[in-house]
């Protein structure tokens, strides 16, 4: 899924390739964001 | 209910209760004791979700399914009767 | 046979069973806990949930929040003319839509049939922080305990032996069984001790009266004795609020019944099938 990570400190969307590295301000924590899929689930 | 037949003899019988579990077992093992032409009744599970499997032996006198049938009979009473006191005693309240 | 009630709310139930054998009782209240049907949420469908907690987690909460059931309405899938396709007499739709900041309750959840609300509207969920939002839709189908708990009508559901106190004339009046009853069934009277009649439902069978009357220097033999009477017991039966209790009983008795029935029926076929073959 595209654009699944913010960068922790610009909260840029950012795609991972090789590198786990924000190409904008360089920080190297990254959160994964829920993406914008329908989830089905049984309650058990 | 759906019943195999495992054997059935004139007072012998072994019956597998599929889907069926302690609830009706027990109660029903336990009524069909209750006839004095009964020998044995007793059912096994072998494992934790397997279905019971009743043995049945009689005196001879009475046949295995008869004896089946008249604990059945007394069983549909009690359900009867504890169902009318019950409602007797709510229309009471 | 006889059920007598000594309490008889929506809510609970305390009844006296009698004329019937240990079999019978126990299966009575195994059908009681585990064969009675209720609604329950079963499948929810997450739109969107940016909470702390993982839908996972959110689901199993929203499947344990108890709901009020008219169990003429609404069917087993099972036995629904469906197949278990699903149609408006097998399930009902719930939906949450909820932004954060906020505590979410069991009475956001909007049902589509009002009949089938939970039953109580303050089950907290989950808390929502600043920014956060949830967005689901529940299904909510009927089920029977023995397959979840989440389908269980009754929390406690339990029986007793009926107690017989006996106080012969040994007894002295020495008040350490009336001391040593946690449920305070008995009472100090003419030199005797004496049960409570009131009072005598409440014991627990523990026979602590026994053990302090021997350490009264009585003998071996206690003046007290504590026995249960065969074939009658208490019930204590507490529903979830799902189904009133009274109808729990007659639903279990119901189930108790059409299997007996059923068995009837295919024992009928059994030796029909034999005596065909007999006759052969």
């Amino acid at each position: 899924m595209p654009g699944s990570y913010k960068c922790a400190r610009c909260k840029h969307k950012v795609e991972i390739d090789v590198n786990v590295r924000c190409p904008y301000c360089g920080h190297r924590i990254l959160f994964k964001e829920r993406g914008a899929g329908i989830k089905d689930l049984k309650a058990r | 209910m759906d019943i195999k037949v495992l054997e059935l003899t004139g007072n012998k019988a072994r019956l597998v209760f599929v889907g069926e579990g302690h609830t009706f077992m027990n109660m029903l093992a336990e009524e069909v004791l209750k006839d004095p032409a009964v020998d044995v009744a007793t059912y096994a599970m072998e494992f934790q979700f397997s279905d019971p499997e009743l043995l049945i032996t009689t005196t001879g006198k009475k046949d295995p399914l008869s004896v089946l049938r008249d604990a059945c009979q007394r069983l549909i009473g009690y359900c009867d009767a504890l169902l009318e006191s019950a409602k007797r005693a709510q229309a009471q309240q | 046979m006889d059920i007598v009630f000594s309490r008889l709310g929506d809510n609970e139930a305390r009844f006296v069973l009698e004329g019937v054998s240990d079999g019978f009782a126990n299966s009575f209240r195994r059908a009681m806990m585990s064969e009675v049907p209720t609604l329950a949420i079963e499948d929810v469908r997450i739109y969107d949930n940016t909470s702390v907690l993982f839908d996972e987690i959110l689901a199993s909460r929203l499947g344990l929040i108890p709901i009020r059931t008219d169990l003429s309405t609404y069917r087993l899938p099972s036995r629904c003319e469906c197949g278990g396709a699903g149609c408006p007499r097998c399930y009902t739709v719930y939906t949450l839509s909820v932004e954060g900041p906020c505590m979410v309750y069991s009475g956001d959840l909007v049902p589509r049939d009002p009949a089938a609300s939970p039953v109580h509207d303050r089950i907290p969920i989950l808390r929502l922080f600043e920014n956060q939002k949830l967005v689901l839709e529940a299904r909510a189908v009927l089920g029977k305990g023995k397959e979840h708990s989440k389908w269980q009508p009754t929390i406690a559901c339990g029986y007793k032996h009926y107690p017989v106190i006996t106080i012969d004339d040994r007894c002295d009046g020495c008040g350490m069984c009336v001391d040593e009853c946690p449920r305070g069934r008995l009472a100090n009277g003419k030199g005797k001790a004496r049960v409570i009649p009131e009072r005598l439902e409440l014991c627990l069978l523990c026979r602590l009266c026994e053990k302090a009357c021997k350490r009264g220097g009585i003998g071996s033999e206690p003046a007290i004795r504590v026995d249960e009477e065969r074939s009658r017991y208490i019930f204590n039966v507490e529903g979830d609020g799902s189904l009133p209790v009274r109808e729990i009983i007659k639903e279990a008795l119901l189930h108790l019944k059409e299997s007996t029935r059923s068995l009837l029926e295919s024992l009928d076929e059994i030796a029909g099938g034999t005596s065909d073959e007999e006759s052969e």
